[in-house]
């Protein structure tokens, strides 16, 4: 049987030994959480990006306006990038949506998601118009996958591996995950506390308030117009409540799937809510899911690994299912 | 490698962290490129009090007078909201004069003459400006949003950031450069 380090965690807490929750937080981590992440996130933003790929002449290329060099590094310009020929910024696109797609199916899956977090980063600095939480929080996820073993299961190498005879692991040590956890948290209790420092205290309709532009979708204006106004303070509350304590509730193992919920539920009101905004929504309810979501749900990303076993990255030959206990004995 | 890597993301995480809370002071000491990928975390702090679009109008040399400019031609990408291209420059830097100036030269000079007006007439210079539309202040009075032509838009409800200074659009309507 194959334990969910999370729930060890849970125990950990409830039995209030310190000990424990630092095994349970170092301990080994189902490999499922990296090979979702590793499918979904690239498709997120490439998603995000379809939208400014259809006009490379206008996103990247002299074609389009470029801002100028403004002679030294300012926040609205951390680095200045020449704008390329049309020719290049084609090419940029095309090598975006290719390497994309690659790391998505797990095929020379290091190589590509270098590849690919450098193309990303490069046009989130080439052009500040389109640098949203997409693509800036898109580059750091994927420049993390590199160094993850995300390709091990569930994709082309993979695949090349099994006909080789070599099986997936099963696990991977505890900072491929834990990484993903803490950025996760993080950024939802700074949101949190973005939101405390500007109008939500002071604001009861503020969501309602962001309803009226170009963003507006026939969801938002039905909602604008028809929903209680006794409704929009209620999610005000929520959404400061969930993002400014998110790490509680997701360390906290009892209110861990009230808060999966209560997450997912914000990125869809955001997804369907705000137009163009659906991307972002995208984007982190694939890293929710794949960060907090009970082990017991990525089942269908088990099944290839049945026969294997192991610690990706620990230099072990594999062995069958490996037990919390167990995994823990060997990594020492 | 694992230290270096955990070190990497107790960094990034602190920066993210120090970000909200001394923002002056991690800009003036962490490199912009790394700040500016840590700040990811500030969408909606705020309320809004108005719905903000941008808009150009360009100076019809021969007719002597603005009509409003179609910029979806020069920044198609996104043209119907507020990720557009123009907008977000409008955004970030209507208050740069230096890039405001070379806005105003692109527009003049690629904004397509089939589109200025019939007769062959020509641009000499634009005028950028902004909306502020107020939130509605009751449920029954919510619209579907849609974009509307500039005339109908009470002048109330308009700012001037940038307009060709005068000398300028005469330079260019008399052909020269």
């Amino acid at each position: 049987m194959v334990l969910d380090p999370q729930a060890e965690i849970g125990k950990s807490v409830r039995r209030g030994s310190v000990k424990a929750l630092l095994d349970g937080f170092f301990a080994p981590q189902p490999l499922e959480r990296l090979v979702f992440l590793r499918i979904f996130t690239p498709l997120a933003i490439l998603g995000f990006l379809s939208l400014r790929m259809a006009h490379p002449g206008d996103w990247l290329s002299m074609e389009g306006f470029a801002i100028p060099d403004l002679n030294g590094p300012e926040w609205r310009q951390p680095l200045y990038l020449s704008p390329l020929p049309v020719w290049a910024a084609w090419m940029v696109c095309g090598i975006l949506a290719v390497s994309a797609l690659m790391l998505s199916a797990g095929f020379r899956t290091p190589w590509v998601a270098g590849i690919f977090a450098a193309t990303l980063t490069y046009v989130t600095l080439a052009d500040r118009m389109s640098a949203f939480t997409v693509n800036k929080l898109g580059s750091v996820l994927i420049l993390a996958l590199i160094f993850t073993p995300c390709g091990k299961s569930h994709g082309v190498d993979a695949w090349l591996d099994a006909k080789k005879g070599r099986l997936p692991p099963t696990h991977c040590t505890w900072g491929n995950i834990r990484f993903f956890q803490a950025l996760l948290l993080v950024m939802y209790a700074m949101s949190g506390v973005a939101k405390w420092n500007g109008d939500w205290l002071g604001e009861p309709m503020l969501l309602w308030t962001h309803l009226h532009d170009s963003y507006q979708t026939a969801a938002s204006y039905f909602a604008a117009r028809h929903f209680p106004e006794g409704v929009w303070p209620v999610l005000r509350w929520v959404v400061l409540g969930f993002e400014l304590l998110a790490p509680l509730w997701f360390i906290l193992p009892w209110t861990r799937i009230p808060a999966l919920f209560t997450g997912l539920g914000m990125h869809l009101f955001i997804g369907l809510f705000f137009g163009p905004v659906i991307w972002f929504s995208l984007l982190m309810s694939v890293l929710l899911f794949a960060c907090f979501a009970p082990i017991s749900w990525f089942a269908p990303f088990r099944a290839a690994q049945s026969a294997g076993g192991g610690i990706a990255g620990e230099g072990r030959p594999p062995s069958t299912q490996l037990s919390f206990g167990n995994v823990r004995r060997k990594i020492r | 490698m694992r230290r270096v890597l955990i070190v990497l993301a107790l960094g990034y995480f602190s920066l993210m962290i120090l970000d909200r809370f001394t923002r002056s002071k991690v800009n003036a000491r962490v490199p912009p490129v790394a700040v500016f990928f840590a700040q990811i975390s500030g969408l909606f702090p705020s309320a809004a009090v108005n719905s903000i679009d941008y808009r150009a109008e360009g100076w019809l040399c021969r007719e002597g007078r603005y009509v409003e400019l179609e910029m979806d031609r020069l920044f198609p990408m996104l043209a119907a909201n507020k990720e557009n291209r123009f907008y977000r420059i409008m955004h970030f830097y209507r208050r740069n004069r230096l890039v405001i100036t070379e806005l105003d030269s692109f527009i003049v000079g690629r904004y397509p003459a089939d589109a200025v007006a019939a007769g062959g007439d020509r641009l000499g210079g634009v005028r950028l400006l902004s909306l502020r539309l107020p939130v509605p202040s009751e449920r029954s009075e919510v619209k579907r949003y849609r974009r509307r032509p500039l005339s109908e838009y009470p002048s109330e409800q308009r700012i001037e950031w940038y307009w060709t200074p005068r000398r300028k659009l005469e330079n260019r309507c008399a052909g020269e450069a």
